[in-house]
C-alpha cells in the first residue's frame, strides 16, 4: 500500500514538470476541440498526431494522447447537450436529458453538471487505477465470450429503461437496431450480409452517421416544421450555474455512476461504453420520479457523464497491465508506445514505472484543466444558442456533413446521414425513442460475435451460459431487471400515452 | 498573417524548385491510402513512411484511411485515382488473398495496379497459454492428436496469414483443431491468457510483448528464418514441418499504367524513406523484416502469392463468398 503511495507521488512529480503539464494542457485543449466539432473523433485525431509524438519523450506523448482521449469525452457531451449531437457513443445518453435541459433554457447548468460530474469521476478513477490496476486486470480475464454475451443481454434489457413511452415501441427499436447492426461482413465466415453489393456497407453502417442522423438531423427537421418554434431554446435562458437543488440531486447519481463506470471500464470491448447506458438506466429505476427522465432531469446528465469518464480512464487498465487495448483510441496509444520501444503489457509497470505512474498521475491534472477550460466556455456556448435558428441550423447541417465525410472520406456516409436524419424525424413523429435503437446497434455485433464464439468454444453446448458462474449471475440479473420493468409499466404504459402530446 | 503565408509559400517554392527542376514529380502533396482503420499496424507503418518521405521530398505526404472490406474499399480508391504518382496505397497480404476470397472485387489485383515496392514481412508465432501441456511444437502436435476436436485456434481475419497458418498446420500434421474467428488480435489474447482458447498464430507485432513478458509460450515462428527480434524462438520448419511459411507482407501499389520513369522514381523514393534509419529501425523494433525491391520483383512476388493461395484455398477448403 505504502509502495503504491510512493509510486503515485513519483508519478505526480513526473506529471507536474512544466513540459508534461504543457502537453497535458495541449491534449486537453485538442480533446475538447475535437469533441465539440462533430465528426472528427479522437481516433482520427490521435492517428494524425502520432507522427508528432515520435519527437516527444514517451511520457509526454502518452500524457498528451490520453488528454485528447478524455478531453474528447468532455467535448462530446457539450455537443450532445447543446445541439443533440452525440459525438461519441458514450454521449448518446447525455443527449436524452442534457438536450432537454438545453431546450428548457438550462444549457448552462447541464454543461456545468456534466463537467463537474466528470471531474469527480475522473479523480476517483485515477486513485482507483493507482490502487487496484493489477488485480483488476486479472478480473478482466475472467470475462470470456459467454460472460460478454450475458453482459450484452443485460445491456439490452437495460435499454428498455432508457425509453419513455411504451415498452412495445422500445422493443421495436431494439430489434430494429439489432437488424441494422447485422448489416456487414459475417464475422465467422467473411460472407457479406445484406450489403446489397455496396462495398461501403461491407463493414457495416457507421455509428456516427447513424447516431448523428437519428438525433441531430431528425431534431433539426422537427424544429423546422413549426416556424414559430424555430429556436434552439424554447424558454428563456435561466441561470448559467446549477442551483443548490441540482447539486443535491446529483450526489447519488454521480457516486453510483462513478462506481459503475470504474467497474465496467476495465472490460475491454464495450465495457466503458455500456457504463453510461447502465448508469442512466440505474438512476431512472432508482428515482422516485422516473417521469422526469427524458424531460430534462439533471440526474440524467450527471450519472452517465460520471460513468463515461470513469469508464474512459479505467479502460487504460487492460492496456497497461495486459497489453489489451479496450477501444480503438487506446489501440492507437499502444501503437504510440510501441513506436517509442515500450511494449504495452504486463511489464510496463515494472520496466517503465515512470511512464505508468506519470500517465496515471497526469489524469488528475488533465481533469482539473478540463474543468478550467470548460467552465468559462459555458457562457460562450450558451450565447451561441441565442443565434437565430435560420442561421444556426444551416451551419449545423454543414458541420454534420463535413464531420461525417471526414470520417472515411466517403460521400456514401453522408447519404447515410441524410437517410437516418429522415428516419429520425419519422421516429420523433411516431413517438419512438432512438436511444434503445442506438444501444442495440452498438451491442448487436458484440453480442452476436460472443454468442457464436462461446458456442464454438463449447462445441455447440448452449448450457455454457448458465454453467459459467459470472455469466449465470448476469443472466439472472437481466431476468430480474426485466421483471422489474414489466411489472409497474403495464399500469404505467397507459399513463405515458396520455402524457404524449 | 496572409502576408506571412505568401512569403512562406514563395520561399518554399524557390527553395524546392531547383532540386526537382528537371522532374515534374512531385508537384503536389502525395497521398498514401491506407485501406485499414487508423491505429492498426498498417496505419502506423504508413505514417512512419509518410513522415520520412515528406521530409525527403519537401512535399507533404498524407495518410488517408479508407477502411472496409478487407482492404478492397481503399485499394479501389487508389486504382481509380489518376496515374500521376501522387496517389499510392499501402497494401498487405490480403491484396493477394482477396483475389481468391473476394472474386467480385471491382478491380483486378494484378492488371489494375502498378507495383512500387515491397516494404517487408511480419512473421506469426504459434503461441499457447502457460497452462498448456505443450512446450514444443512436437509436444503440441502430440497433444492435439491425443485430444482430437477439443482444441481451438483463433485468428483475426478470415483468409489472413494467421488463419492460413492454422489451416496449413492442420493439413501438414493431420491434427484436428477448430478455427474460431475474432475481430482483431487484441480480442484473442484475453481468451488465450485465460486458457479458453488453446492456441493461435500471433502476429509478431502484437505478440512480442506477451512472449517477451513470458505470459505465453512460443512454440514456433512461421517464417523460413528465425526473427532477429525473437532469436530464441525456433522456426516451425525446425520443429519438423519443412518449408513451413505463412507470413504477412506489406507493399506499396500505385494506380494502373504508371509510366516506367515515374514508377522508377516512386520505387526509389519509397525505398529511401523505408530504409532510412528513422523508419526502418522503428519497423524492425516492432518485428517487421524490412525488405524493399524493384517494381518487377514485387509484381512477380504478388503473382506467385496469388497462385500459391489459390492452391492452398482449394486444399483446405477456404470458401470464396
Amino acid at each position: 500500500m505504502f509502495d503504491v503511495f510512493g509510486h503515485f507521488v513519483d508519478g505526480l512529480l513526473i506529471a507536474a514538470t512544466p513540459m508534461n503539464l504543457l502537453y497535458c494542457l495541449i491534449g486537453a485543449l485538442i480533446g475538447t476541440l475535437i469533441g465539440v466539432l462533430p465528426g472528427l473523433g479522437p481516433v482520427a485525431t490521435v492517428a494524425m498526431l502520432l507522427p508528432i509524438t515520435f519527437y516527444l519523450p514517451p511520457v509526454s506523448a502518452l500524457i498528451m494522447l490520453a488528454g485528447i482521449y478524455y478531453g474528447a469525452q468532455y467535448g462530446g457531451s457539450t455537443t450532445a447537450i447543446l445541439v443533440n449531437i452525440p459525438g461519441e457513443n458514450s454521449s448518446v445518453v447525455t443527449c436524452l436529458d442534457g438536450h432537454q435541459m438545453a431546450r428548457n433554457g438550462r444549457a448552462g447548468p447541464a454543461l456545468a453538471i456534466a463537467a463537474l460530474s466528470s471531474l469527480i469521476a475522473g479523480f476517483f478513477a485515477t486513485f482507483y487505477i493507482a490502487l487496484f490496476a493489477p488485480p483488476l486486470a486479472e478480473l478482466a480475464l475472467l470475462f470470456g465470450p459467454a460472460e460478454y454475451f450475458s453482459l450484452m443481454v443485460l445491456g439490452l434489457i437495460a435499454a428498455i429503461v432508457l425509453a419513455q413511452g411504451s415498452i412495445i415501441s422500445a422493443l421495436g427499436m431494439i430489434v430494429l437496431g439489432l437488424f441494422l447492426s447485422a448489416i456487414g461482413t459475417d464475422v465467422n465466415t467473411g460472407t457479406q450480409r445484406m450489403t446489397l453489393g455496396i462495398p461501403e456497407l461491407s463493414d457495416g453502417i457507421g455509428f456516427v452517421p447513424l447516431a448523428m442522423g437519428l438525433f441531430a438531423i431528425g431534431d433539426i427537421i422537427r424544429n423546422l416544421e413549426h416556424p414559430a418554434h424555430r429556436v434552439v431554446v424554447a424558454g428563456k435562458i435561466q441561470n448559467v450555474w446549477p442551483t443548490r437543488d441540482d447539486f443535491r440531486r446529483c450526489v447519488g447519481p454521480v457516486t453510483r455512476g462513478t462506481v459503475l463506470g470504474s467497474m465496467l471500464g476495465i472490460l475491454p470491448g464495450g465495457g466503458a461504453m455500456l457504463s453510461s447506458f447502465a448508469a442512466y438506466a440505474l438512476e431512472k429505476k432508482l428515482s422516485k420520479e422516473p417521469d422526469r427522465f427524458g424531460r430534462g432531469a439533471v440526474e440524467g446528465v450527471a450519472a452517465p457523464e460520471s460513468a463515461n469518464n470513469a469508464g474512459a480512464q479505467t479502460s487504460f487498465i487492460p492496456l497497461l497491465t495486459l497489453g489489451i487495448p479496450a477501444n480503438p483510441v487506446i489501440a492507437l496509444m499502444a501503437g504510440a508506445m510501441m513506436i517509442h520501444g515500450i511494449q504495452p503489457g504486463p511489464d510496463v509497470m515494472t520496466k517503465n514505472p515512470d511512464l505508468f505512474w506519470g500517465l496515471i498521475a497526469s489524469m488528475l491534472f488533465g481533469n482539473i484543466m478540463l474543468v478550467v477550460i470548460n467552465l468559462p466556455l459555458i457562457q460562450f456556448w450558451v450565447m451561441l444558442l441565442k443565434v437565430p435558428y435560420r442561421l444556426f441550423y444551416p451551419a449545423l447541417l454543414v458541420f454534420c456533413c463535413i464531420g461525417v465525410y471526414t470520417l472515411n472520406n466517403s460521400v456514401f456516409e453522408v447519404a447515410l446521414l441524410i437517410g437516418f436524419g429522415l428516419l429520425g424525424y419519422a421516429f420523433l413523429k411516431l413517438g419512438c425513442e432512438p436511444a434503445p435503437l442506438v444501444l442495440a446497434f452498438v451491442l448487436g455485433p458484440l453480442m452476436e460475435e460472443n454468442l457464436r464464439r462461446a458456442l464454438l468454444l463449447s462445441r455447440g453446448d448452449a448450457l455454457v451460459f448458465i454453467r459459467e458462474p459470472i455469466s449465470l449471475a448476469l443472466l439472472l440479473l437481466a431476468i430480474a431487471l426485466l421483471l422489474l420493468i414489466l411489472l409497474p409499466s403495464f399500469r404505467h404504459a397507459r399513463g405515458a400515452t396520455f402524457q404524449q402530446d | 498573417m496572409r502576408k506571412l503565408i505568401a512569403i512562406a509559400m514563395f520561399v518554399a517554392a524557390t527553395v524546392s524548385q531547383p532540386a526537382h527542376a528537371a522532374d515534374p514529380w512531385p508537384t503536389k502533396p502525395i497521398r498514401i491510402i491506407v485501406p485499414f482503420a487508423p491505429g492498426g499496424t498498417t496505419d502506423i507503418m504508413g505514417r512512419l513512411i509518410a513522415n520520412t518521405m515528406g521530409k525527403n521530398l519537401s512535399q507533404p505526404v498524407l495518410v488517408e484511411n479508407r477502411a472496409g472490406s478487407g482492404g478492397i474499399v481503399g485499394t479501389d480508391a487508389m486504382v481509380r485515382s489518376p496515374s500521376d504518382g501522387h496517389t499510392v496505397a499501402l497494401v498487405i497480404s490480403s491484396h493477394a488473398t482477396n483475389a481468391v476470397l473476394q472474386p467480385n472485387a471491382p478491380y483486378d489485383p494484378i492488371k489494375d495496379v502498378t507495383p512500387v515496392t515491397l516494404i517487408g514481412f511480419a512473421p506469426n508465432i504459434l503461441v499457447v497459454p502457460l497452462s498448456s501441456p505443450a512446450n514444443t511444437l512436437q509436444e503440441f502436435i502430440a497433444y492435439a492428436k491425443a485430444n482430437p476436436g477439443t482444441i481451438h485456434y483463433g485468428s483475426p481475419a478470415y483468409g489472413g496469414s494467421q488463419h492460413i497458418g492454422g489451416e496449413t498446420l492442420k493439413l501438414e500434421t493431420g491434427i484436428s483443431i477448430e478455427h474460431v474467428l475474432y475481430r482483431g488480435s487484441s480480442q484473442i489474447f484475453p481468451d488465450l491468457l485465460a486458457g479458453r482458447l488453446q492456441t493461435f498464430f500471433a502476429n509478431i507485432v502484437s505478440g512480442y510483448p506477451y512472449i517477451e513478458g513470458k505470459k505465453v509460450k512460443a512454440l514456433g515462428i512461421s517464417s523460413i528464418k528465425r526473427s532477429a527480434r525473437l532469436p530464441d524462438v525456433p522456426t516451425i520448419a525446425e520443429g519438423g514441418l519443412a518449408g513451413f511459411n505463412a507470413v504477412d507482407w506489406y507493399g506499396i501499389l500505385a494506380p494502373p499504367k504508371l509510366s516506367p520513369e515515374l514508377t522508377k522514381r516512386l520505387t526509389e523514393e519509397f525505398a529511401r524513406a523505408i530504409n532510412a534509419p528513422e523508419t526502418a529501425d522503428k519497423l524492425r523494433e516492432s518485428g517487421v523484416d524490412v525488405t524493399t525491391g524493384t517494381s518487377e520483383e514485387f509484381g512477380t512476388f504478388m503473382k506467385d502469392e496469388i497462385v500459391k493461395f489459390k492452391e492452398l484455398a482449394q486444399k483446405v477448403n477456404l470458401k470464396a463468398e
